[in-house]
Order: C-alpha cells, then sequence, then structure tokens
C-alpha cells in the first residue's frame, strides 16, 4: 500500500460489472485473469460488482484482490436493475474510499457497468470499458442495447475490443471514433490446458469433442445435422459432447433418431476445473458458433493440442494460425467437409509443439501490459468541464441526444446535492481569517470517515 | 514597541479535545522561545501524565479511561455530540407544514380534516426523525473476566450486555456495504453463534477510533489465551 502510494505511474483500477466469480463464463474470467496479472505488475485492482445470493459485502481474493459485492437484487440474467441514479451513493463511497483513478468496465449487456461508468465519468474519473460481444443491429433488444451503448461510449475515455472485428462491430454500434478502441485479444491459462501424458490412439477412434453451452446462438442446428453425416461416413469417429441448454432435446432426439447412443456421449453440463480432462480425450474439437467475437473454448482446446475444426464467423479467424484450425462455412455440407480435411490433417499434429505454441502466442501477463498502456493513455486525456461533455452526447441523436443530456444534468445535479449532504453530516467548516482577532482551526485530518480534526483556539492580542 | 504575545487558552478545551499530538503540533507552530516555554509549562501535566485519551470529531468524541492496571477496567466511551440543528431543522418543518394547513383552512376555506392530516404527518414526521436518541456507547474491558457492552441513552436508561471473555473468539474490524454506503463496524467473533457481536449497535465511529478499543480489546483476549495455555 505504501509503495503504491508513492508510485505516480502505478494505477487504482475498478473493475465494474454484472458479471464475476461465483459466476463462471468468458467475461469473468477475463477479469479475474486480467486483474491477477495487474496485481503482479503492481498496480491495486479492486472489483465491484452484484451480490450473488448470501455472498454479500466486501471479500477479498487471491493475491489481495478486493471485491465489493454490492446488496442490488439481479432481475435478468444477472443484470442488476436498472435504476439510473441508484448506484450513485455506493460507486461514489467505493470510488473515494479505495482512491481510484481509473474505472474499467466490462461487457456492453450489463447494466451495473452502464451505470457505474456513467457515474464515474460526472464525478470525473477517467473510463476504460472492454467489449467483449458481437451484437447485431436488426432486433428490438440489440437497437435498444446499441443505443444505451452509444450513451455510455459518448463519453467514455478509452475502449477495448478483443478483436479487430469486435472493434468494427462495436465502432459501428456506438459512433465512437475508431482512434479511441484498442484491440487486445483475450488470453488462455496454458498452464491449466496441457496435452494429455498419453493420449488414445489415433488408429483405433478418432474422437471429436464439443463443449459448449447447447443455445442456438453456439450452433447447436448444425451440430444436430453435422454429427449423423459424419458418423455415417467416417464409422472410427466418436463424438463427445459436454454442456448444457435449451436445445440439448434436440441432439437427444437426434442421437435417438439415428442410433447413435454408442457413438455419441452426452456428459451434461461440464464444471469449469474439469473441462481440461474432458478435452484431453479428444483428437479434435468442434465449435459450430453463428457468433462469436473471440472464442477463447478453441484457444483452450489447441492449448491442450486438440486441431480445431469451427466455424468462419466474427473474431474466429483471427483466433488461431491457419494450420492449427480448419475454418467452414455455418453450413452442414461445409463443415462436414472441413471435419474431413482435419482427420486427413490429424497424422501431422504434434499436441506437445501446439501447446508451446500456444504459451507463446497468448498470455494474460502479456494482456495486462497491453491494459496498463491503455490506462497510462487514459490518464493522459484531459480534464473536461460538464458543458464540453454535453456536447458529445448531443450528437448521439435527434431526440435520443437531449435525453442523453438531460440525463448527464441531473446526475450531476443528484451528485453535488450528495456532496452537499454528505458535507453537511460531516459538518464541514472552512477556516475564517479575521484582521482584528486572528482565529485558526487547525485540520488536521479529513477522511471520508469523517472529518477528524482537533480544534484550538488562540488569541493572539496586541 | 514591543509586541506581547499573551497566551490564551479555555482550561476546559484541553481535557476534552487536546491530545499529545496536537499539543506536538501547536509546540512546532509556536516561533517566540518565550511562549514556547509558557505552552510547555501549561501543558506539562497533560503532556507527561496522559490519564484521558481521546480523539474528536465533528459528530463523535472519543475516549479512553485508563485506569487499569491500577483499577480492573479499561474503558473506552464513544459519546456523540448533541447537536441542535437537527431538532431545530426537524420542528421547523413540522411547524411549517401546520402553518400551511391553517393557512389553507382559514383563508382558503378548505376543510379541517387537512388540519388533522398535517398534524398527524407532523408527529409521524417528529417520531421517525427524532427516535431514542443515544447519548453514548461503552466498552468496559475487565481482563480475564468480561467485556461489557454498555448503550445510554438521553432519558438516562442504560442497556449492558456482558460477553465472558472465554466466548470471545476474536475481535475484527469489518466493512460492511449496504445498497447506498460503506462503513467500518468493529465486532466480536462469539463461539457457538452464527452471528457477531456488534460492540457499538447505534453508532458508527469512524476507523481511527475502531482501532483504539480493537487493539485493546485484541490485548485482552491475547492475554486471556497466553493464561488458558499456561494453566494447559
Amino acid at each position: 500500500m505504501g509503495a503504491n502510494d508513492d508510485d505516480p505511474r502505478k494505477h487504482r483500477i475498478l473493475m465494474v460489472s454484472d458479471f464475476f466469480y461465483p459466476n463462471f463464463g468468458g467475461v469473468e474470467n477475463h477479469i479475474y485473469y486480467l486483474s491477477q496479472c495487474l496485481l503482479n505488475l503492481g498496480h491495486k485492482v479492486v472489483v465491484a460488482t452484484h451480490a450473488y445470493g448470501n455472498r454479500s459485502g466486501v471479500r477479498y481474493m487471491t493475491g489481495g484482490l478486493k471485491v465489493y459485492y454490492v446488496p442490488w437484487r439481479p432481475f435478468v440474467m444477472q443484470n442488476t436493475f436498472p435504476t439510473i441514479y441508484g448506484l450513485l451513493p455506493i460507486i461514489r463511497t467505493i470510488l473515494i474510499r479505495e482512491r481510484i483513478t481509473v474505472v474499467h468496465g466490462h461487457q456492453a449487456f450489463s447494466t451495473f457497468c452502464h451505470e457505474a461508468l456513467m457515474h464515474a465519468r460526472t464525478m470525473g474519473y477517467k473510463v476504460v470499458f472492454t467489449d467483449h460481444s458481437l451484437y447485431g443491429f436488426a432486433d428490438v433488444g440489440s437497437i435498444h442495447m446499441n443505443k444505451v451503448l452509444q450513451f455510455t461510449l459518448a463519453d467514455v475515455t478509452q475502449a477495448i475490443c478483443v478483436s479487430h472485428t469486435s472493434k468494427e462491430n462495436t465502432v459501428l454500434r456506438s459512433g465512437l471514433p475508431p482512434e479511441k478502441v484498442f484491440v487486445i485479444p483475450n488470453a488462455v491459462d496454458t498452464s491449466m490446458f496441457t496435452p494429455a501424458v498419453d493420449r488414445p490412439k489415433r488408429s483405433e477412434q478418432i474422437v471429436i469433442v464439443v463443449i459448449s453451452r447447447l443455445v442456438y446462438r453456439k450452433g447447436v442446428d448444425l451440430l444436430v445435422e453435422v454429427i449423423p453425416e459424419v458418423c455415417r461416413i467416417h464409422p472410427n469417429v466418436r463424438f463427445i459432447v459436454g454442456g448444457d441448454g435449451a436445445k440439448r432435446v434436440r441432439l437427444e432426439e437426434m442421437r435417438e433418431k439415428h442410433s447413435l447412443q454408442d457413438r455419441v456421449e452426452m456428459l451434461g453440463a461440464v464444471p469449469h476445473a474439469q473441462v481440461r480432462s474432458v478435452l484431453i480425450r479428444g483428437h479434435i474439437f468442434l465449435n459450430s458458433s453463428l457468433t462469436e467475437a473471440f472464442c477463447i473454448a478453441i484457444l483452450e482446446a489447441a492449448s491442450c493440442g486438440l486441431l480445431t475444426v469451427s466455424t468462419r464467423v466474427g473474431g474466429v479467424p483471427e483466433v488461431l494460425p491457419d494450420d492449427m484450425v480448419v475454418l467452414a462455412e455455418p453450413d452442414p455440407s461445409d463443415m462436414v467437409y472441413a471435419i474431413k480435411k482435419a482427420i486427413y490433417m490429424l497424422p501431422k499434429i504434434d499436441p506437445q509443439d501446439m501447446h508451446n505454441r500456444m504459451r507463446e502466442l497468448y498470455d494474460w501477463n502479456d494482456v495486462a501490459k497491453r491494459t496498463e498502456i491503455v490506462y497510462d493513455r487514459a490518464l493522459k486525456c484531459s480534464n473536461q468541464k460538464l458543458l464540453e461533455r454535453l456536447s458529445r452526447y448531443l450528437c448521439c441523436g435527434a431526440w435520443a441526444g437531449k435525453l442523453f443530456c438531460l440525463v448527464m444534468i441531473v446526475g450531476y445535479l443528484f451528485w453535488q446535492l450528495l456532496e452537499l449532504w454528505q458535507m453537511i453530516l460531516r459538518r464541514c467548516r472552512i477556516s475564517l481569517f479575521r484582521k482584528t482577532v486572528m482565529k485558526r482551526f487547525w485540520k488536521i485530518h479529513n477522511d471520508i470517515n469523517g472529518v477528524f480534526w482537533c480544534t484550538t483556539e488562540f488569541c493572539f492580542a496586541h | 514597541t514591543s509586541s506581547k504575545f499573551c497566551l490564551k487558552v479555555d482550561e476546559r478545551q484541553i481535557h476534552k479535545n487536546l491530545t499529545g499530538h496536537s499539543i506536538r503540533s501547536i509546540l512546532k507552530k509556536v516561533q517566540s522561545p518565550l511562549l514556547f516555554r509558557s505552552v510547555f509549562s501549561t501543558f506539562k501535566a497533560e503532556i507527561i501524565r496522559m490519564v484521558e485519551f481521546s480523539i474528536s470529531n465533528a459528530r463523535y468524541t472519543y475516549v479512553h479511561d485508563q485506569k487499569y492496571p491500577s483499577e480492573n477496567a479499561d474503558m473506552h466511551h464513544i459519546v456523540l455530540r448533541r447537536s441542535g440543528s437537527k431538532y431545530v431543522f426537524v420542528y421547523a418543518s413540522a411547524l411549517f407544514v401546520l402553518a400551511c394547513a391553517i393557512y389553507l383552512y382559514f383563508l382558503e376555506e378548505k376543510s379541517t380534516s387537512l388540519v388533522y392530516y398535517s398534524l398527524l404527518f407532523d408527529i409521524i414526521l417528529v417520531k421517525l426523525l427524532l427516535r431514542k436518541p443515544v447519548n453514548k456507547e461503552s466498552v468496559v474491558i475487565m481482563p480475564a473476566f468480561g467485556v461489557q457492552l454498555e448503550t445510554h441513552y438521553m432519558s438516562g436508561k442504560v442497556i449492558r450486555c456482558f460477553v465472558p471473555i472465554d466466548k470471545i473468539l476474536k475481535p475484527v474490524l469489518l466493512e460492511c456495504v449496504t445498497p447506498v454506503t460503506c462503513y467500518w463496524t468493529l465486532s466480536l467473533i462469539v463461539r457457538d453463534e452464527s452471528e457477531m457481536v456488534l460492540v457499538f449497535k447505534n453508532l458508527r465511529p469512524p476507523i481511527k477510533m475502531l482501532v483504539h478499543v480493537w487493539k485493546a480489546l485484541c490485548a485482552a483476549t491475547d492475554n486471556k489465551e497466553e493464561t488458558s495455555t499456561h494453566t494447559k
């Protein structure tokens, strides 16, 4: 703590998102690993998220990572209920208590993140936003989401995207100038995903592994058509399907219809800690997502020495080198052809060599160093007054621009009221100086827990 | 002309508000040697003796009666500073509401029920905002025996709660997060109970005051551990 106070190059970062441990997922892991690597670099990191069940209050994780589980109830899909100004008091308290310098928000689909970033901007803090997903433009949900994103990103200091495709998508959705957006890909914990010491022989049976949430977005409908075809063409191929979701029923039906019970194994939901043990049972990893900003699953598979077959969507082509992945269009016949090509490529694959290359290509420490550069750049940006910032909101749209300006002005007023209220509570007194009789009130120390002073009156009479 | 510096310090203020730290800081600022000597001689008793240690805040005063080991009790008090402004504000707003209702009744010929409703509202307001006022909360540490937590109300009523020393596992300083704020509390982890015992139940003193009480509680419970291991 003392070293942190002295070194001006070290930042004090607040990560805000609705998605954090004890939830498991891409965004959660990203925040956790990034925080740990930033702590190793000497910065201070605090995470703020909503309470998960009984888990409420302040908790400490590995490395001294402090997590505030703020007791606001989530209402749909792990998102906090959106009261526009409800989070202002607690966010203000956390920002002042921890003496934060940069606020880093994650995931566009997180109301906690949007509100916290808005309040941080109102209070004049530098704000960085990371977008983890691709979104559409056409349906009602996406249109509203994009408008909210436009509001948040109108005044963000810097933005980070996980792939170039994601950068394009974010810039188009939010109208952010591309110069403000950095591309920092995700990484994988290669020490956790190591290849198997002894693998099942390729000549006997080829095992294809699929691990994903079984929902529409992840292309389960494609799987339903691809699996029977591949089983028909290649008699020595087996499938292992891990994961659970709404579309699991369709896969079960497919199994029954084509009598593939001995060739398709359904594992159900696989806890994150056991993903590696499932992956090392296979030779090929199949990913059939219909949309993906950056696929960490194929990174994990490549780190375990599996050859990947994936759909050519979103940011997937940017993730792996060409000799580690076979890409296909999201069409069943094209995917069957890609699997055939992959089976043909299998003898040339060395799992350990693949793992070593992944270790050099992707590393969370590298991500942390690049993020540090973004923070440095953010802190160099100038402080802007409220009026200058309001002009940025006005260009968001004819009606939306004016609405956003109104929201920011009301937010600013609420903040000033809150500051005044806190001053009244603490009974701050400003020092007085009078010429005839000098009276001084010495303020010894002033901190968020209360104005802590000792008063002494010395009367100097001439 | 020689300027004469006359040092006048309110004697009562010394005992209530000044600590050794502030005396030192005052002494540092005094320039003239004559003045320095007079200041030092005035505060000499305080600097040497330090029987009573106190920290002050706008809202709370922490007083530590350091009578141990001469007496068998170590007492820490957190006193809430009474402020008249809260009462003035609440009664003024209640009066304002009543005045509005009476004005509406007399001058604008509205019904009397409005006056009654405003009276009811005033009574509820006063009851809610000016509830049982707490004057002081104390912690009396009796080493090798237990800890007594007292709450003194303005009406003179005192509520006491005793925790035996062997029931206390550890005193802890915790951060409590509410939907609108975050503050420090001092609690005792008690054997065989799932809930912790809050030391200061009604007041929220700042961490600087809590640290002193926590250190004293830790010293008392550590001593207990040492004596218990000795007997074993």
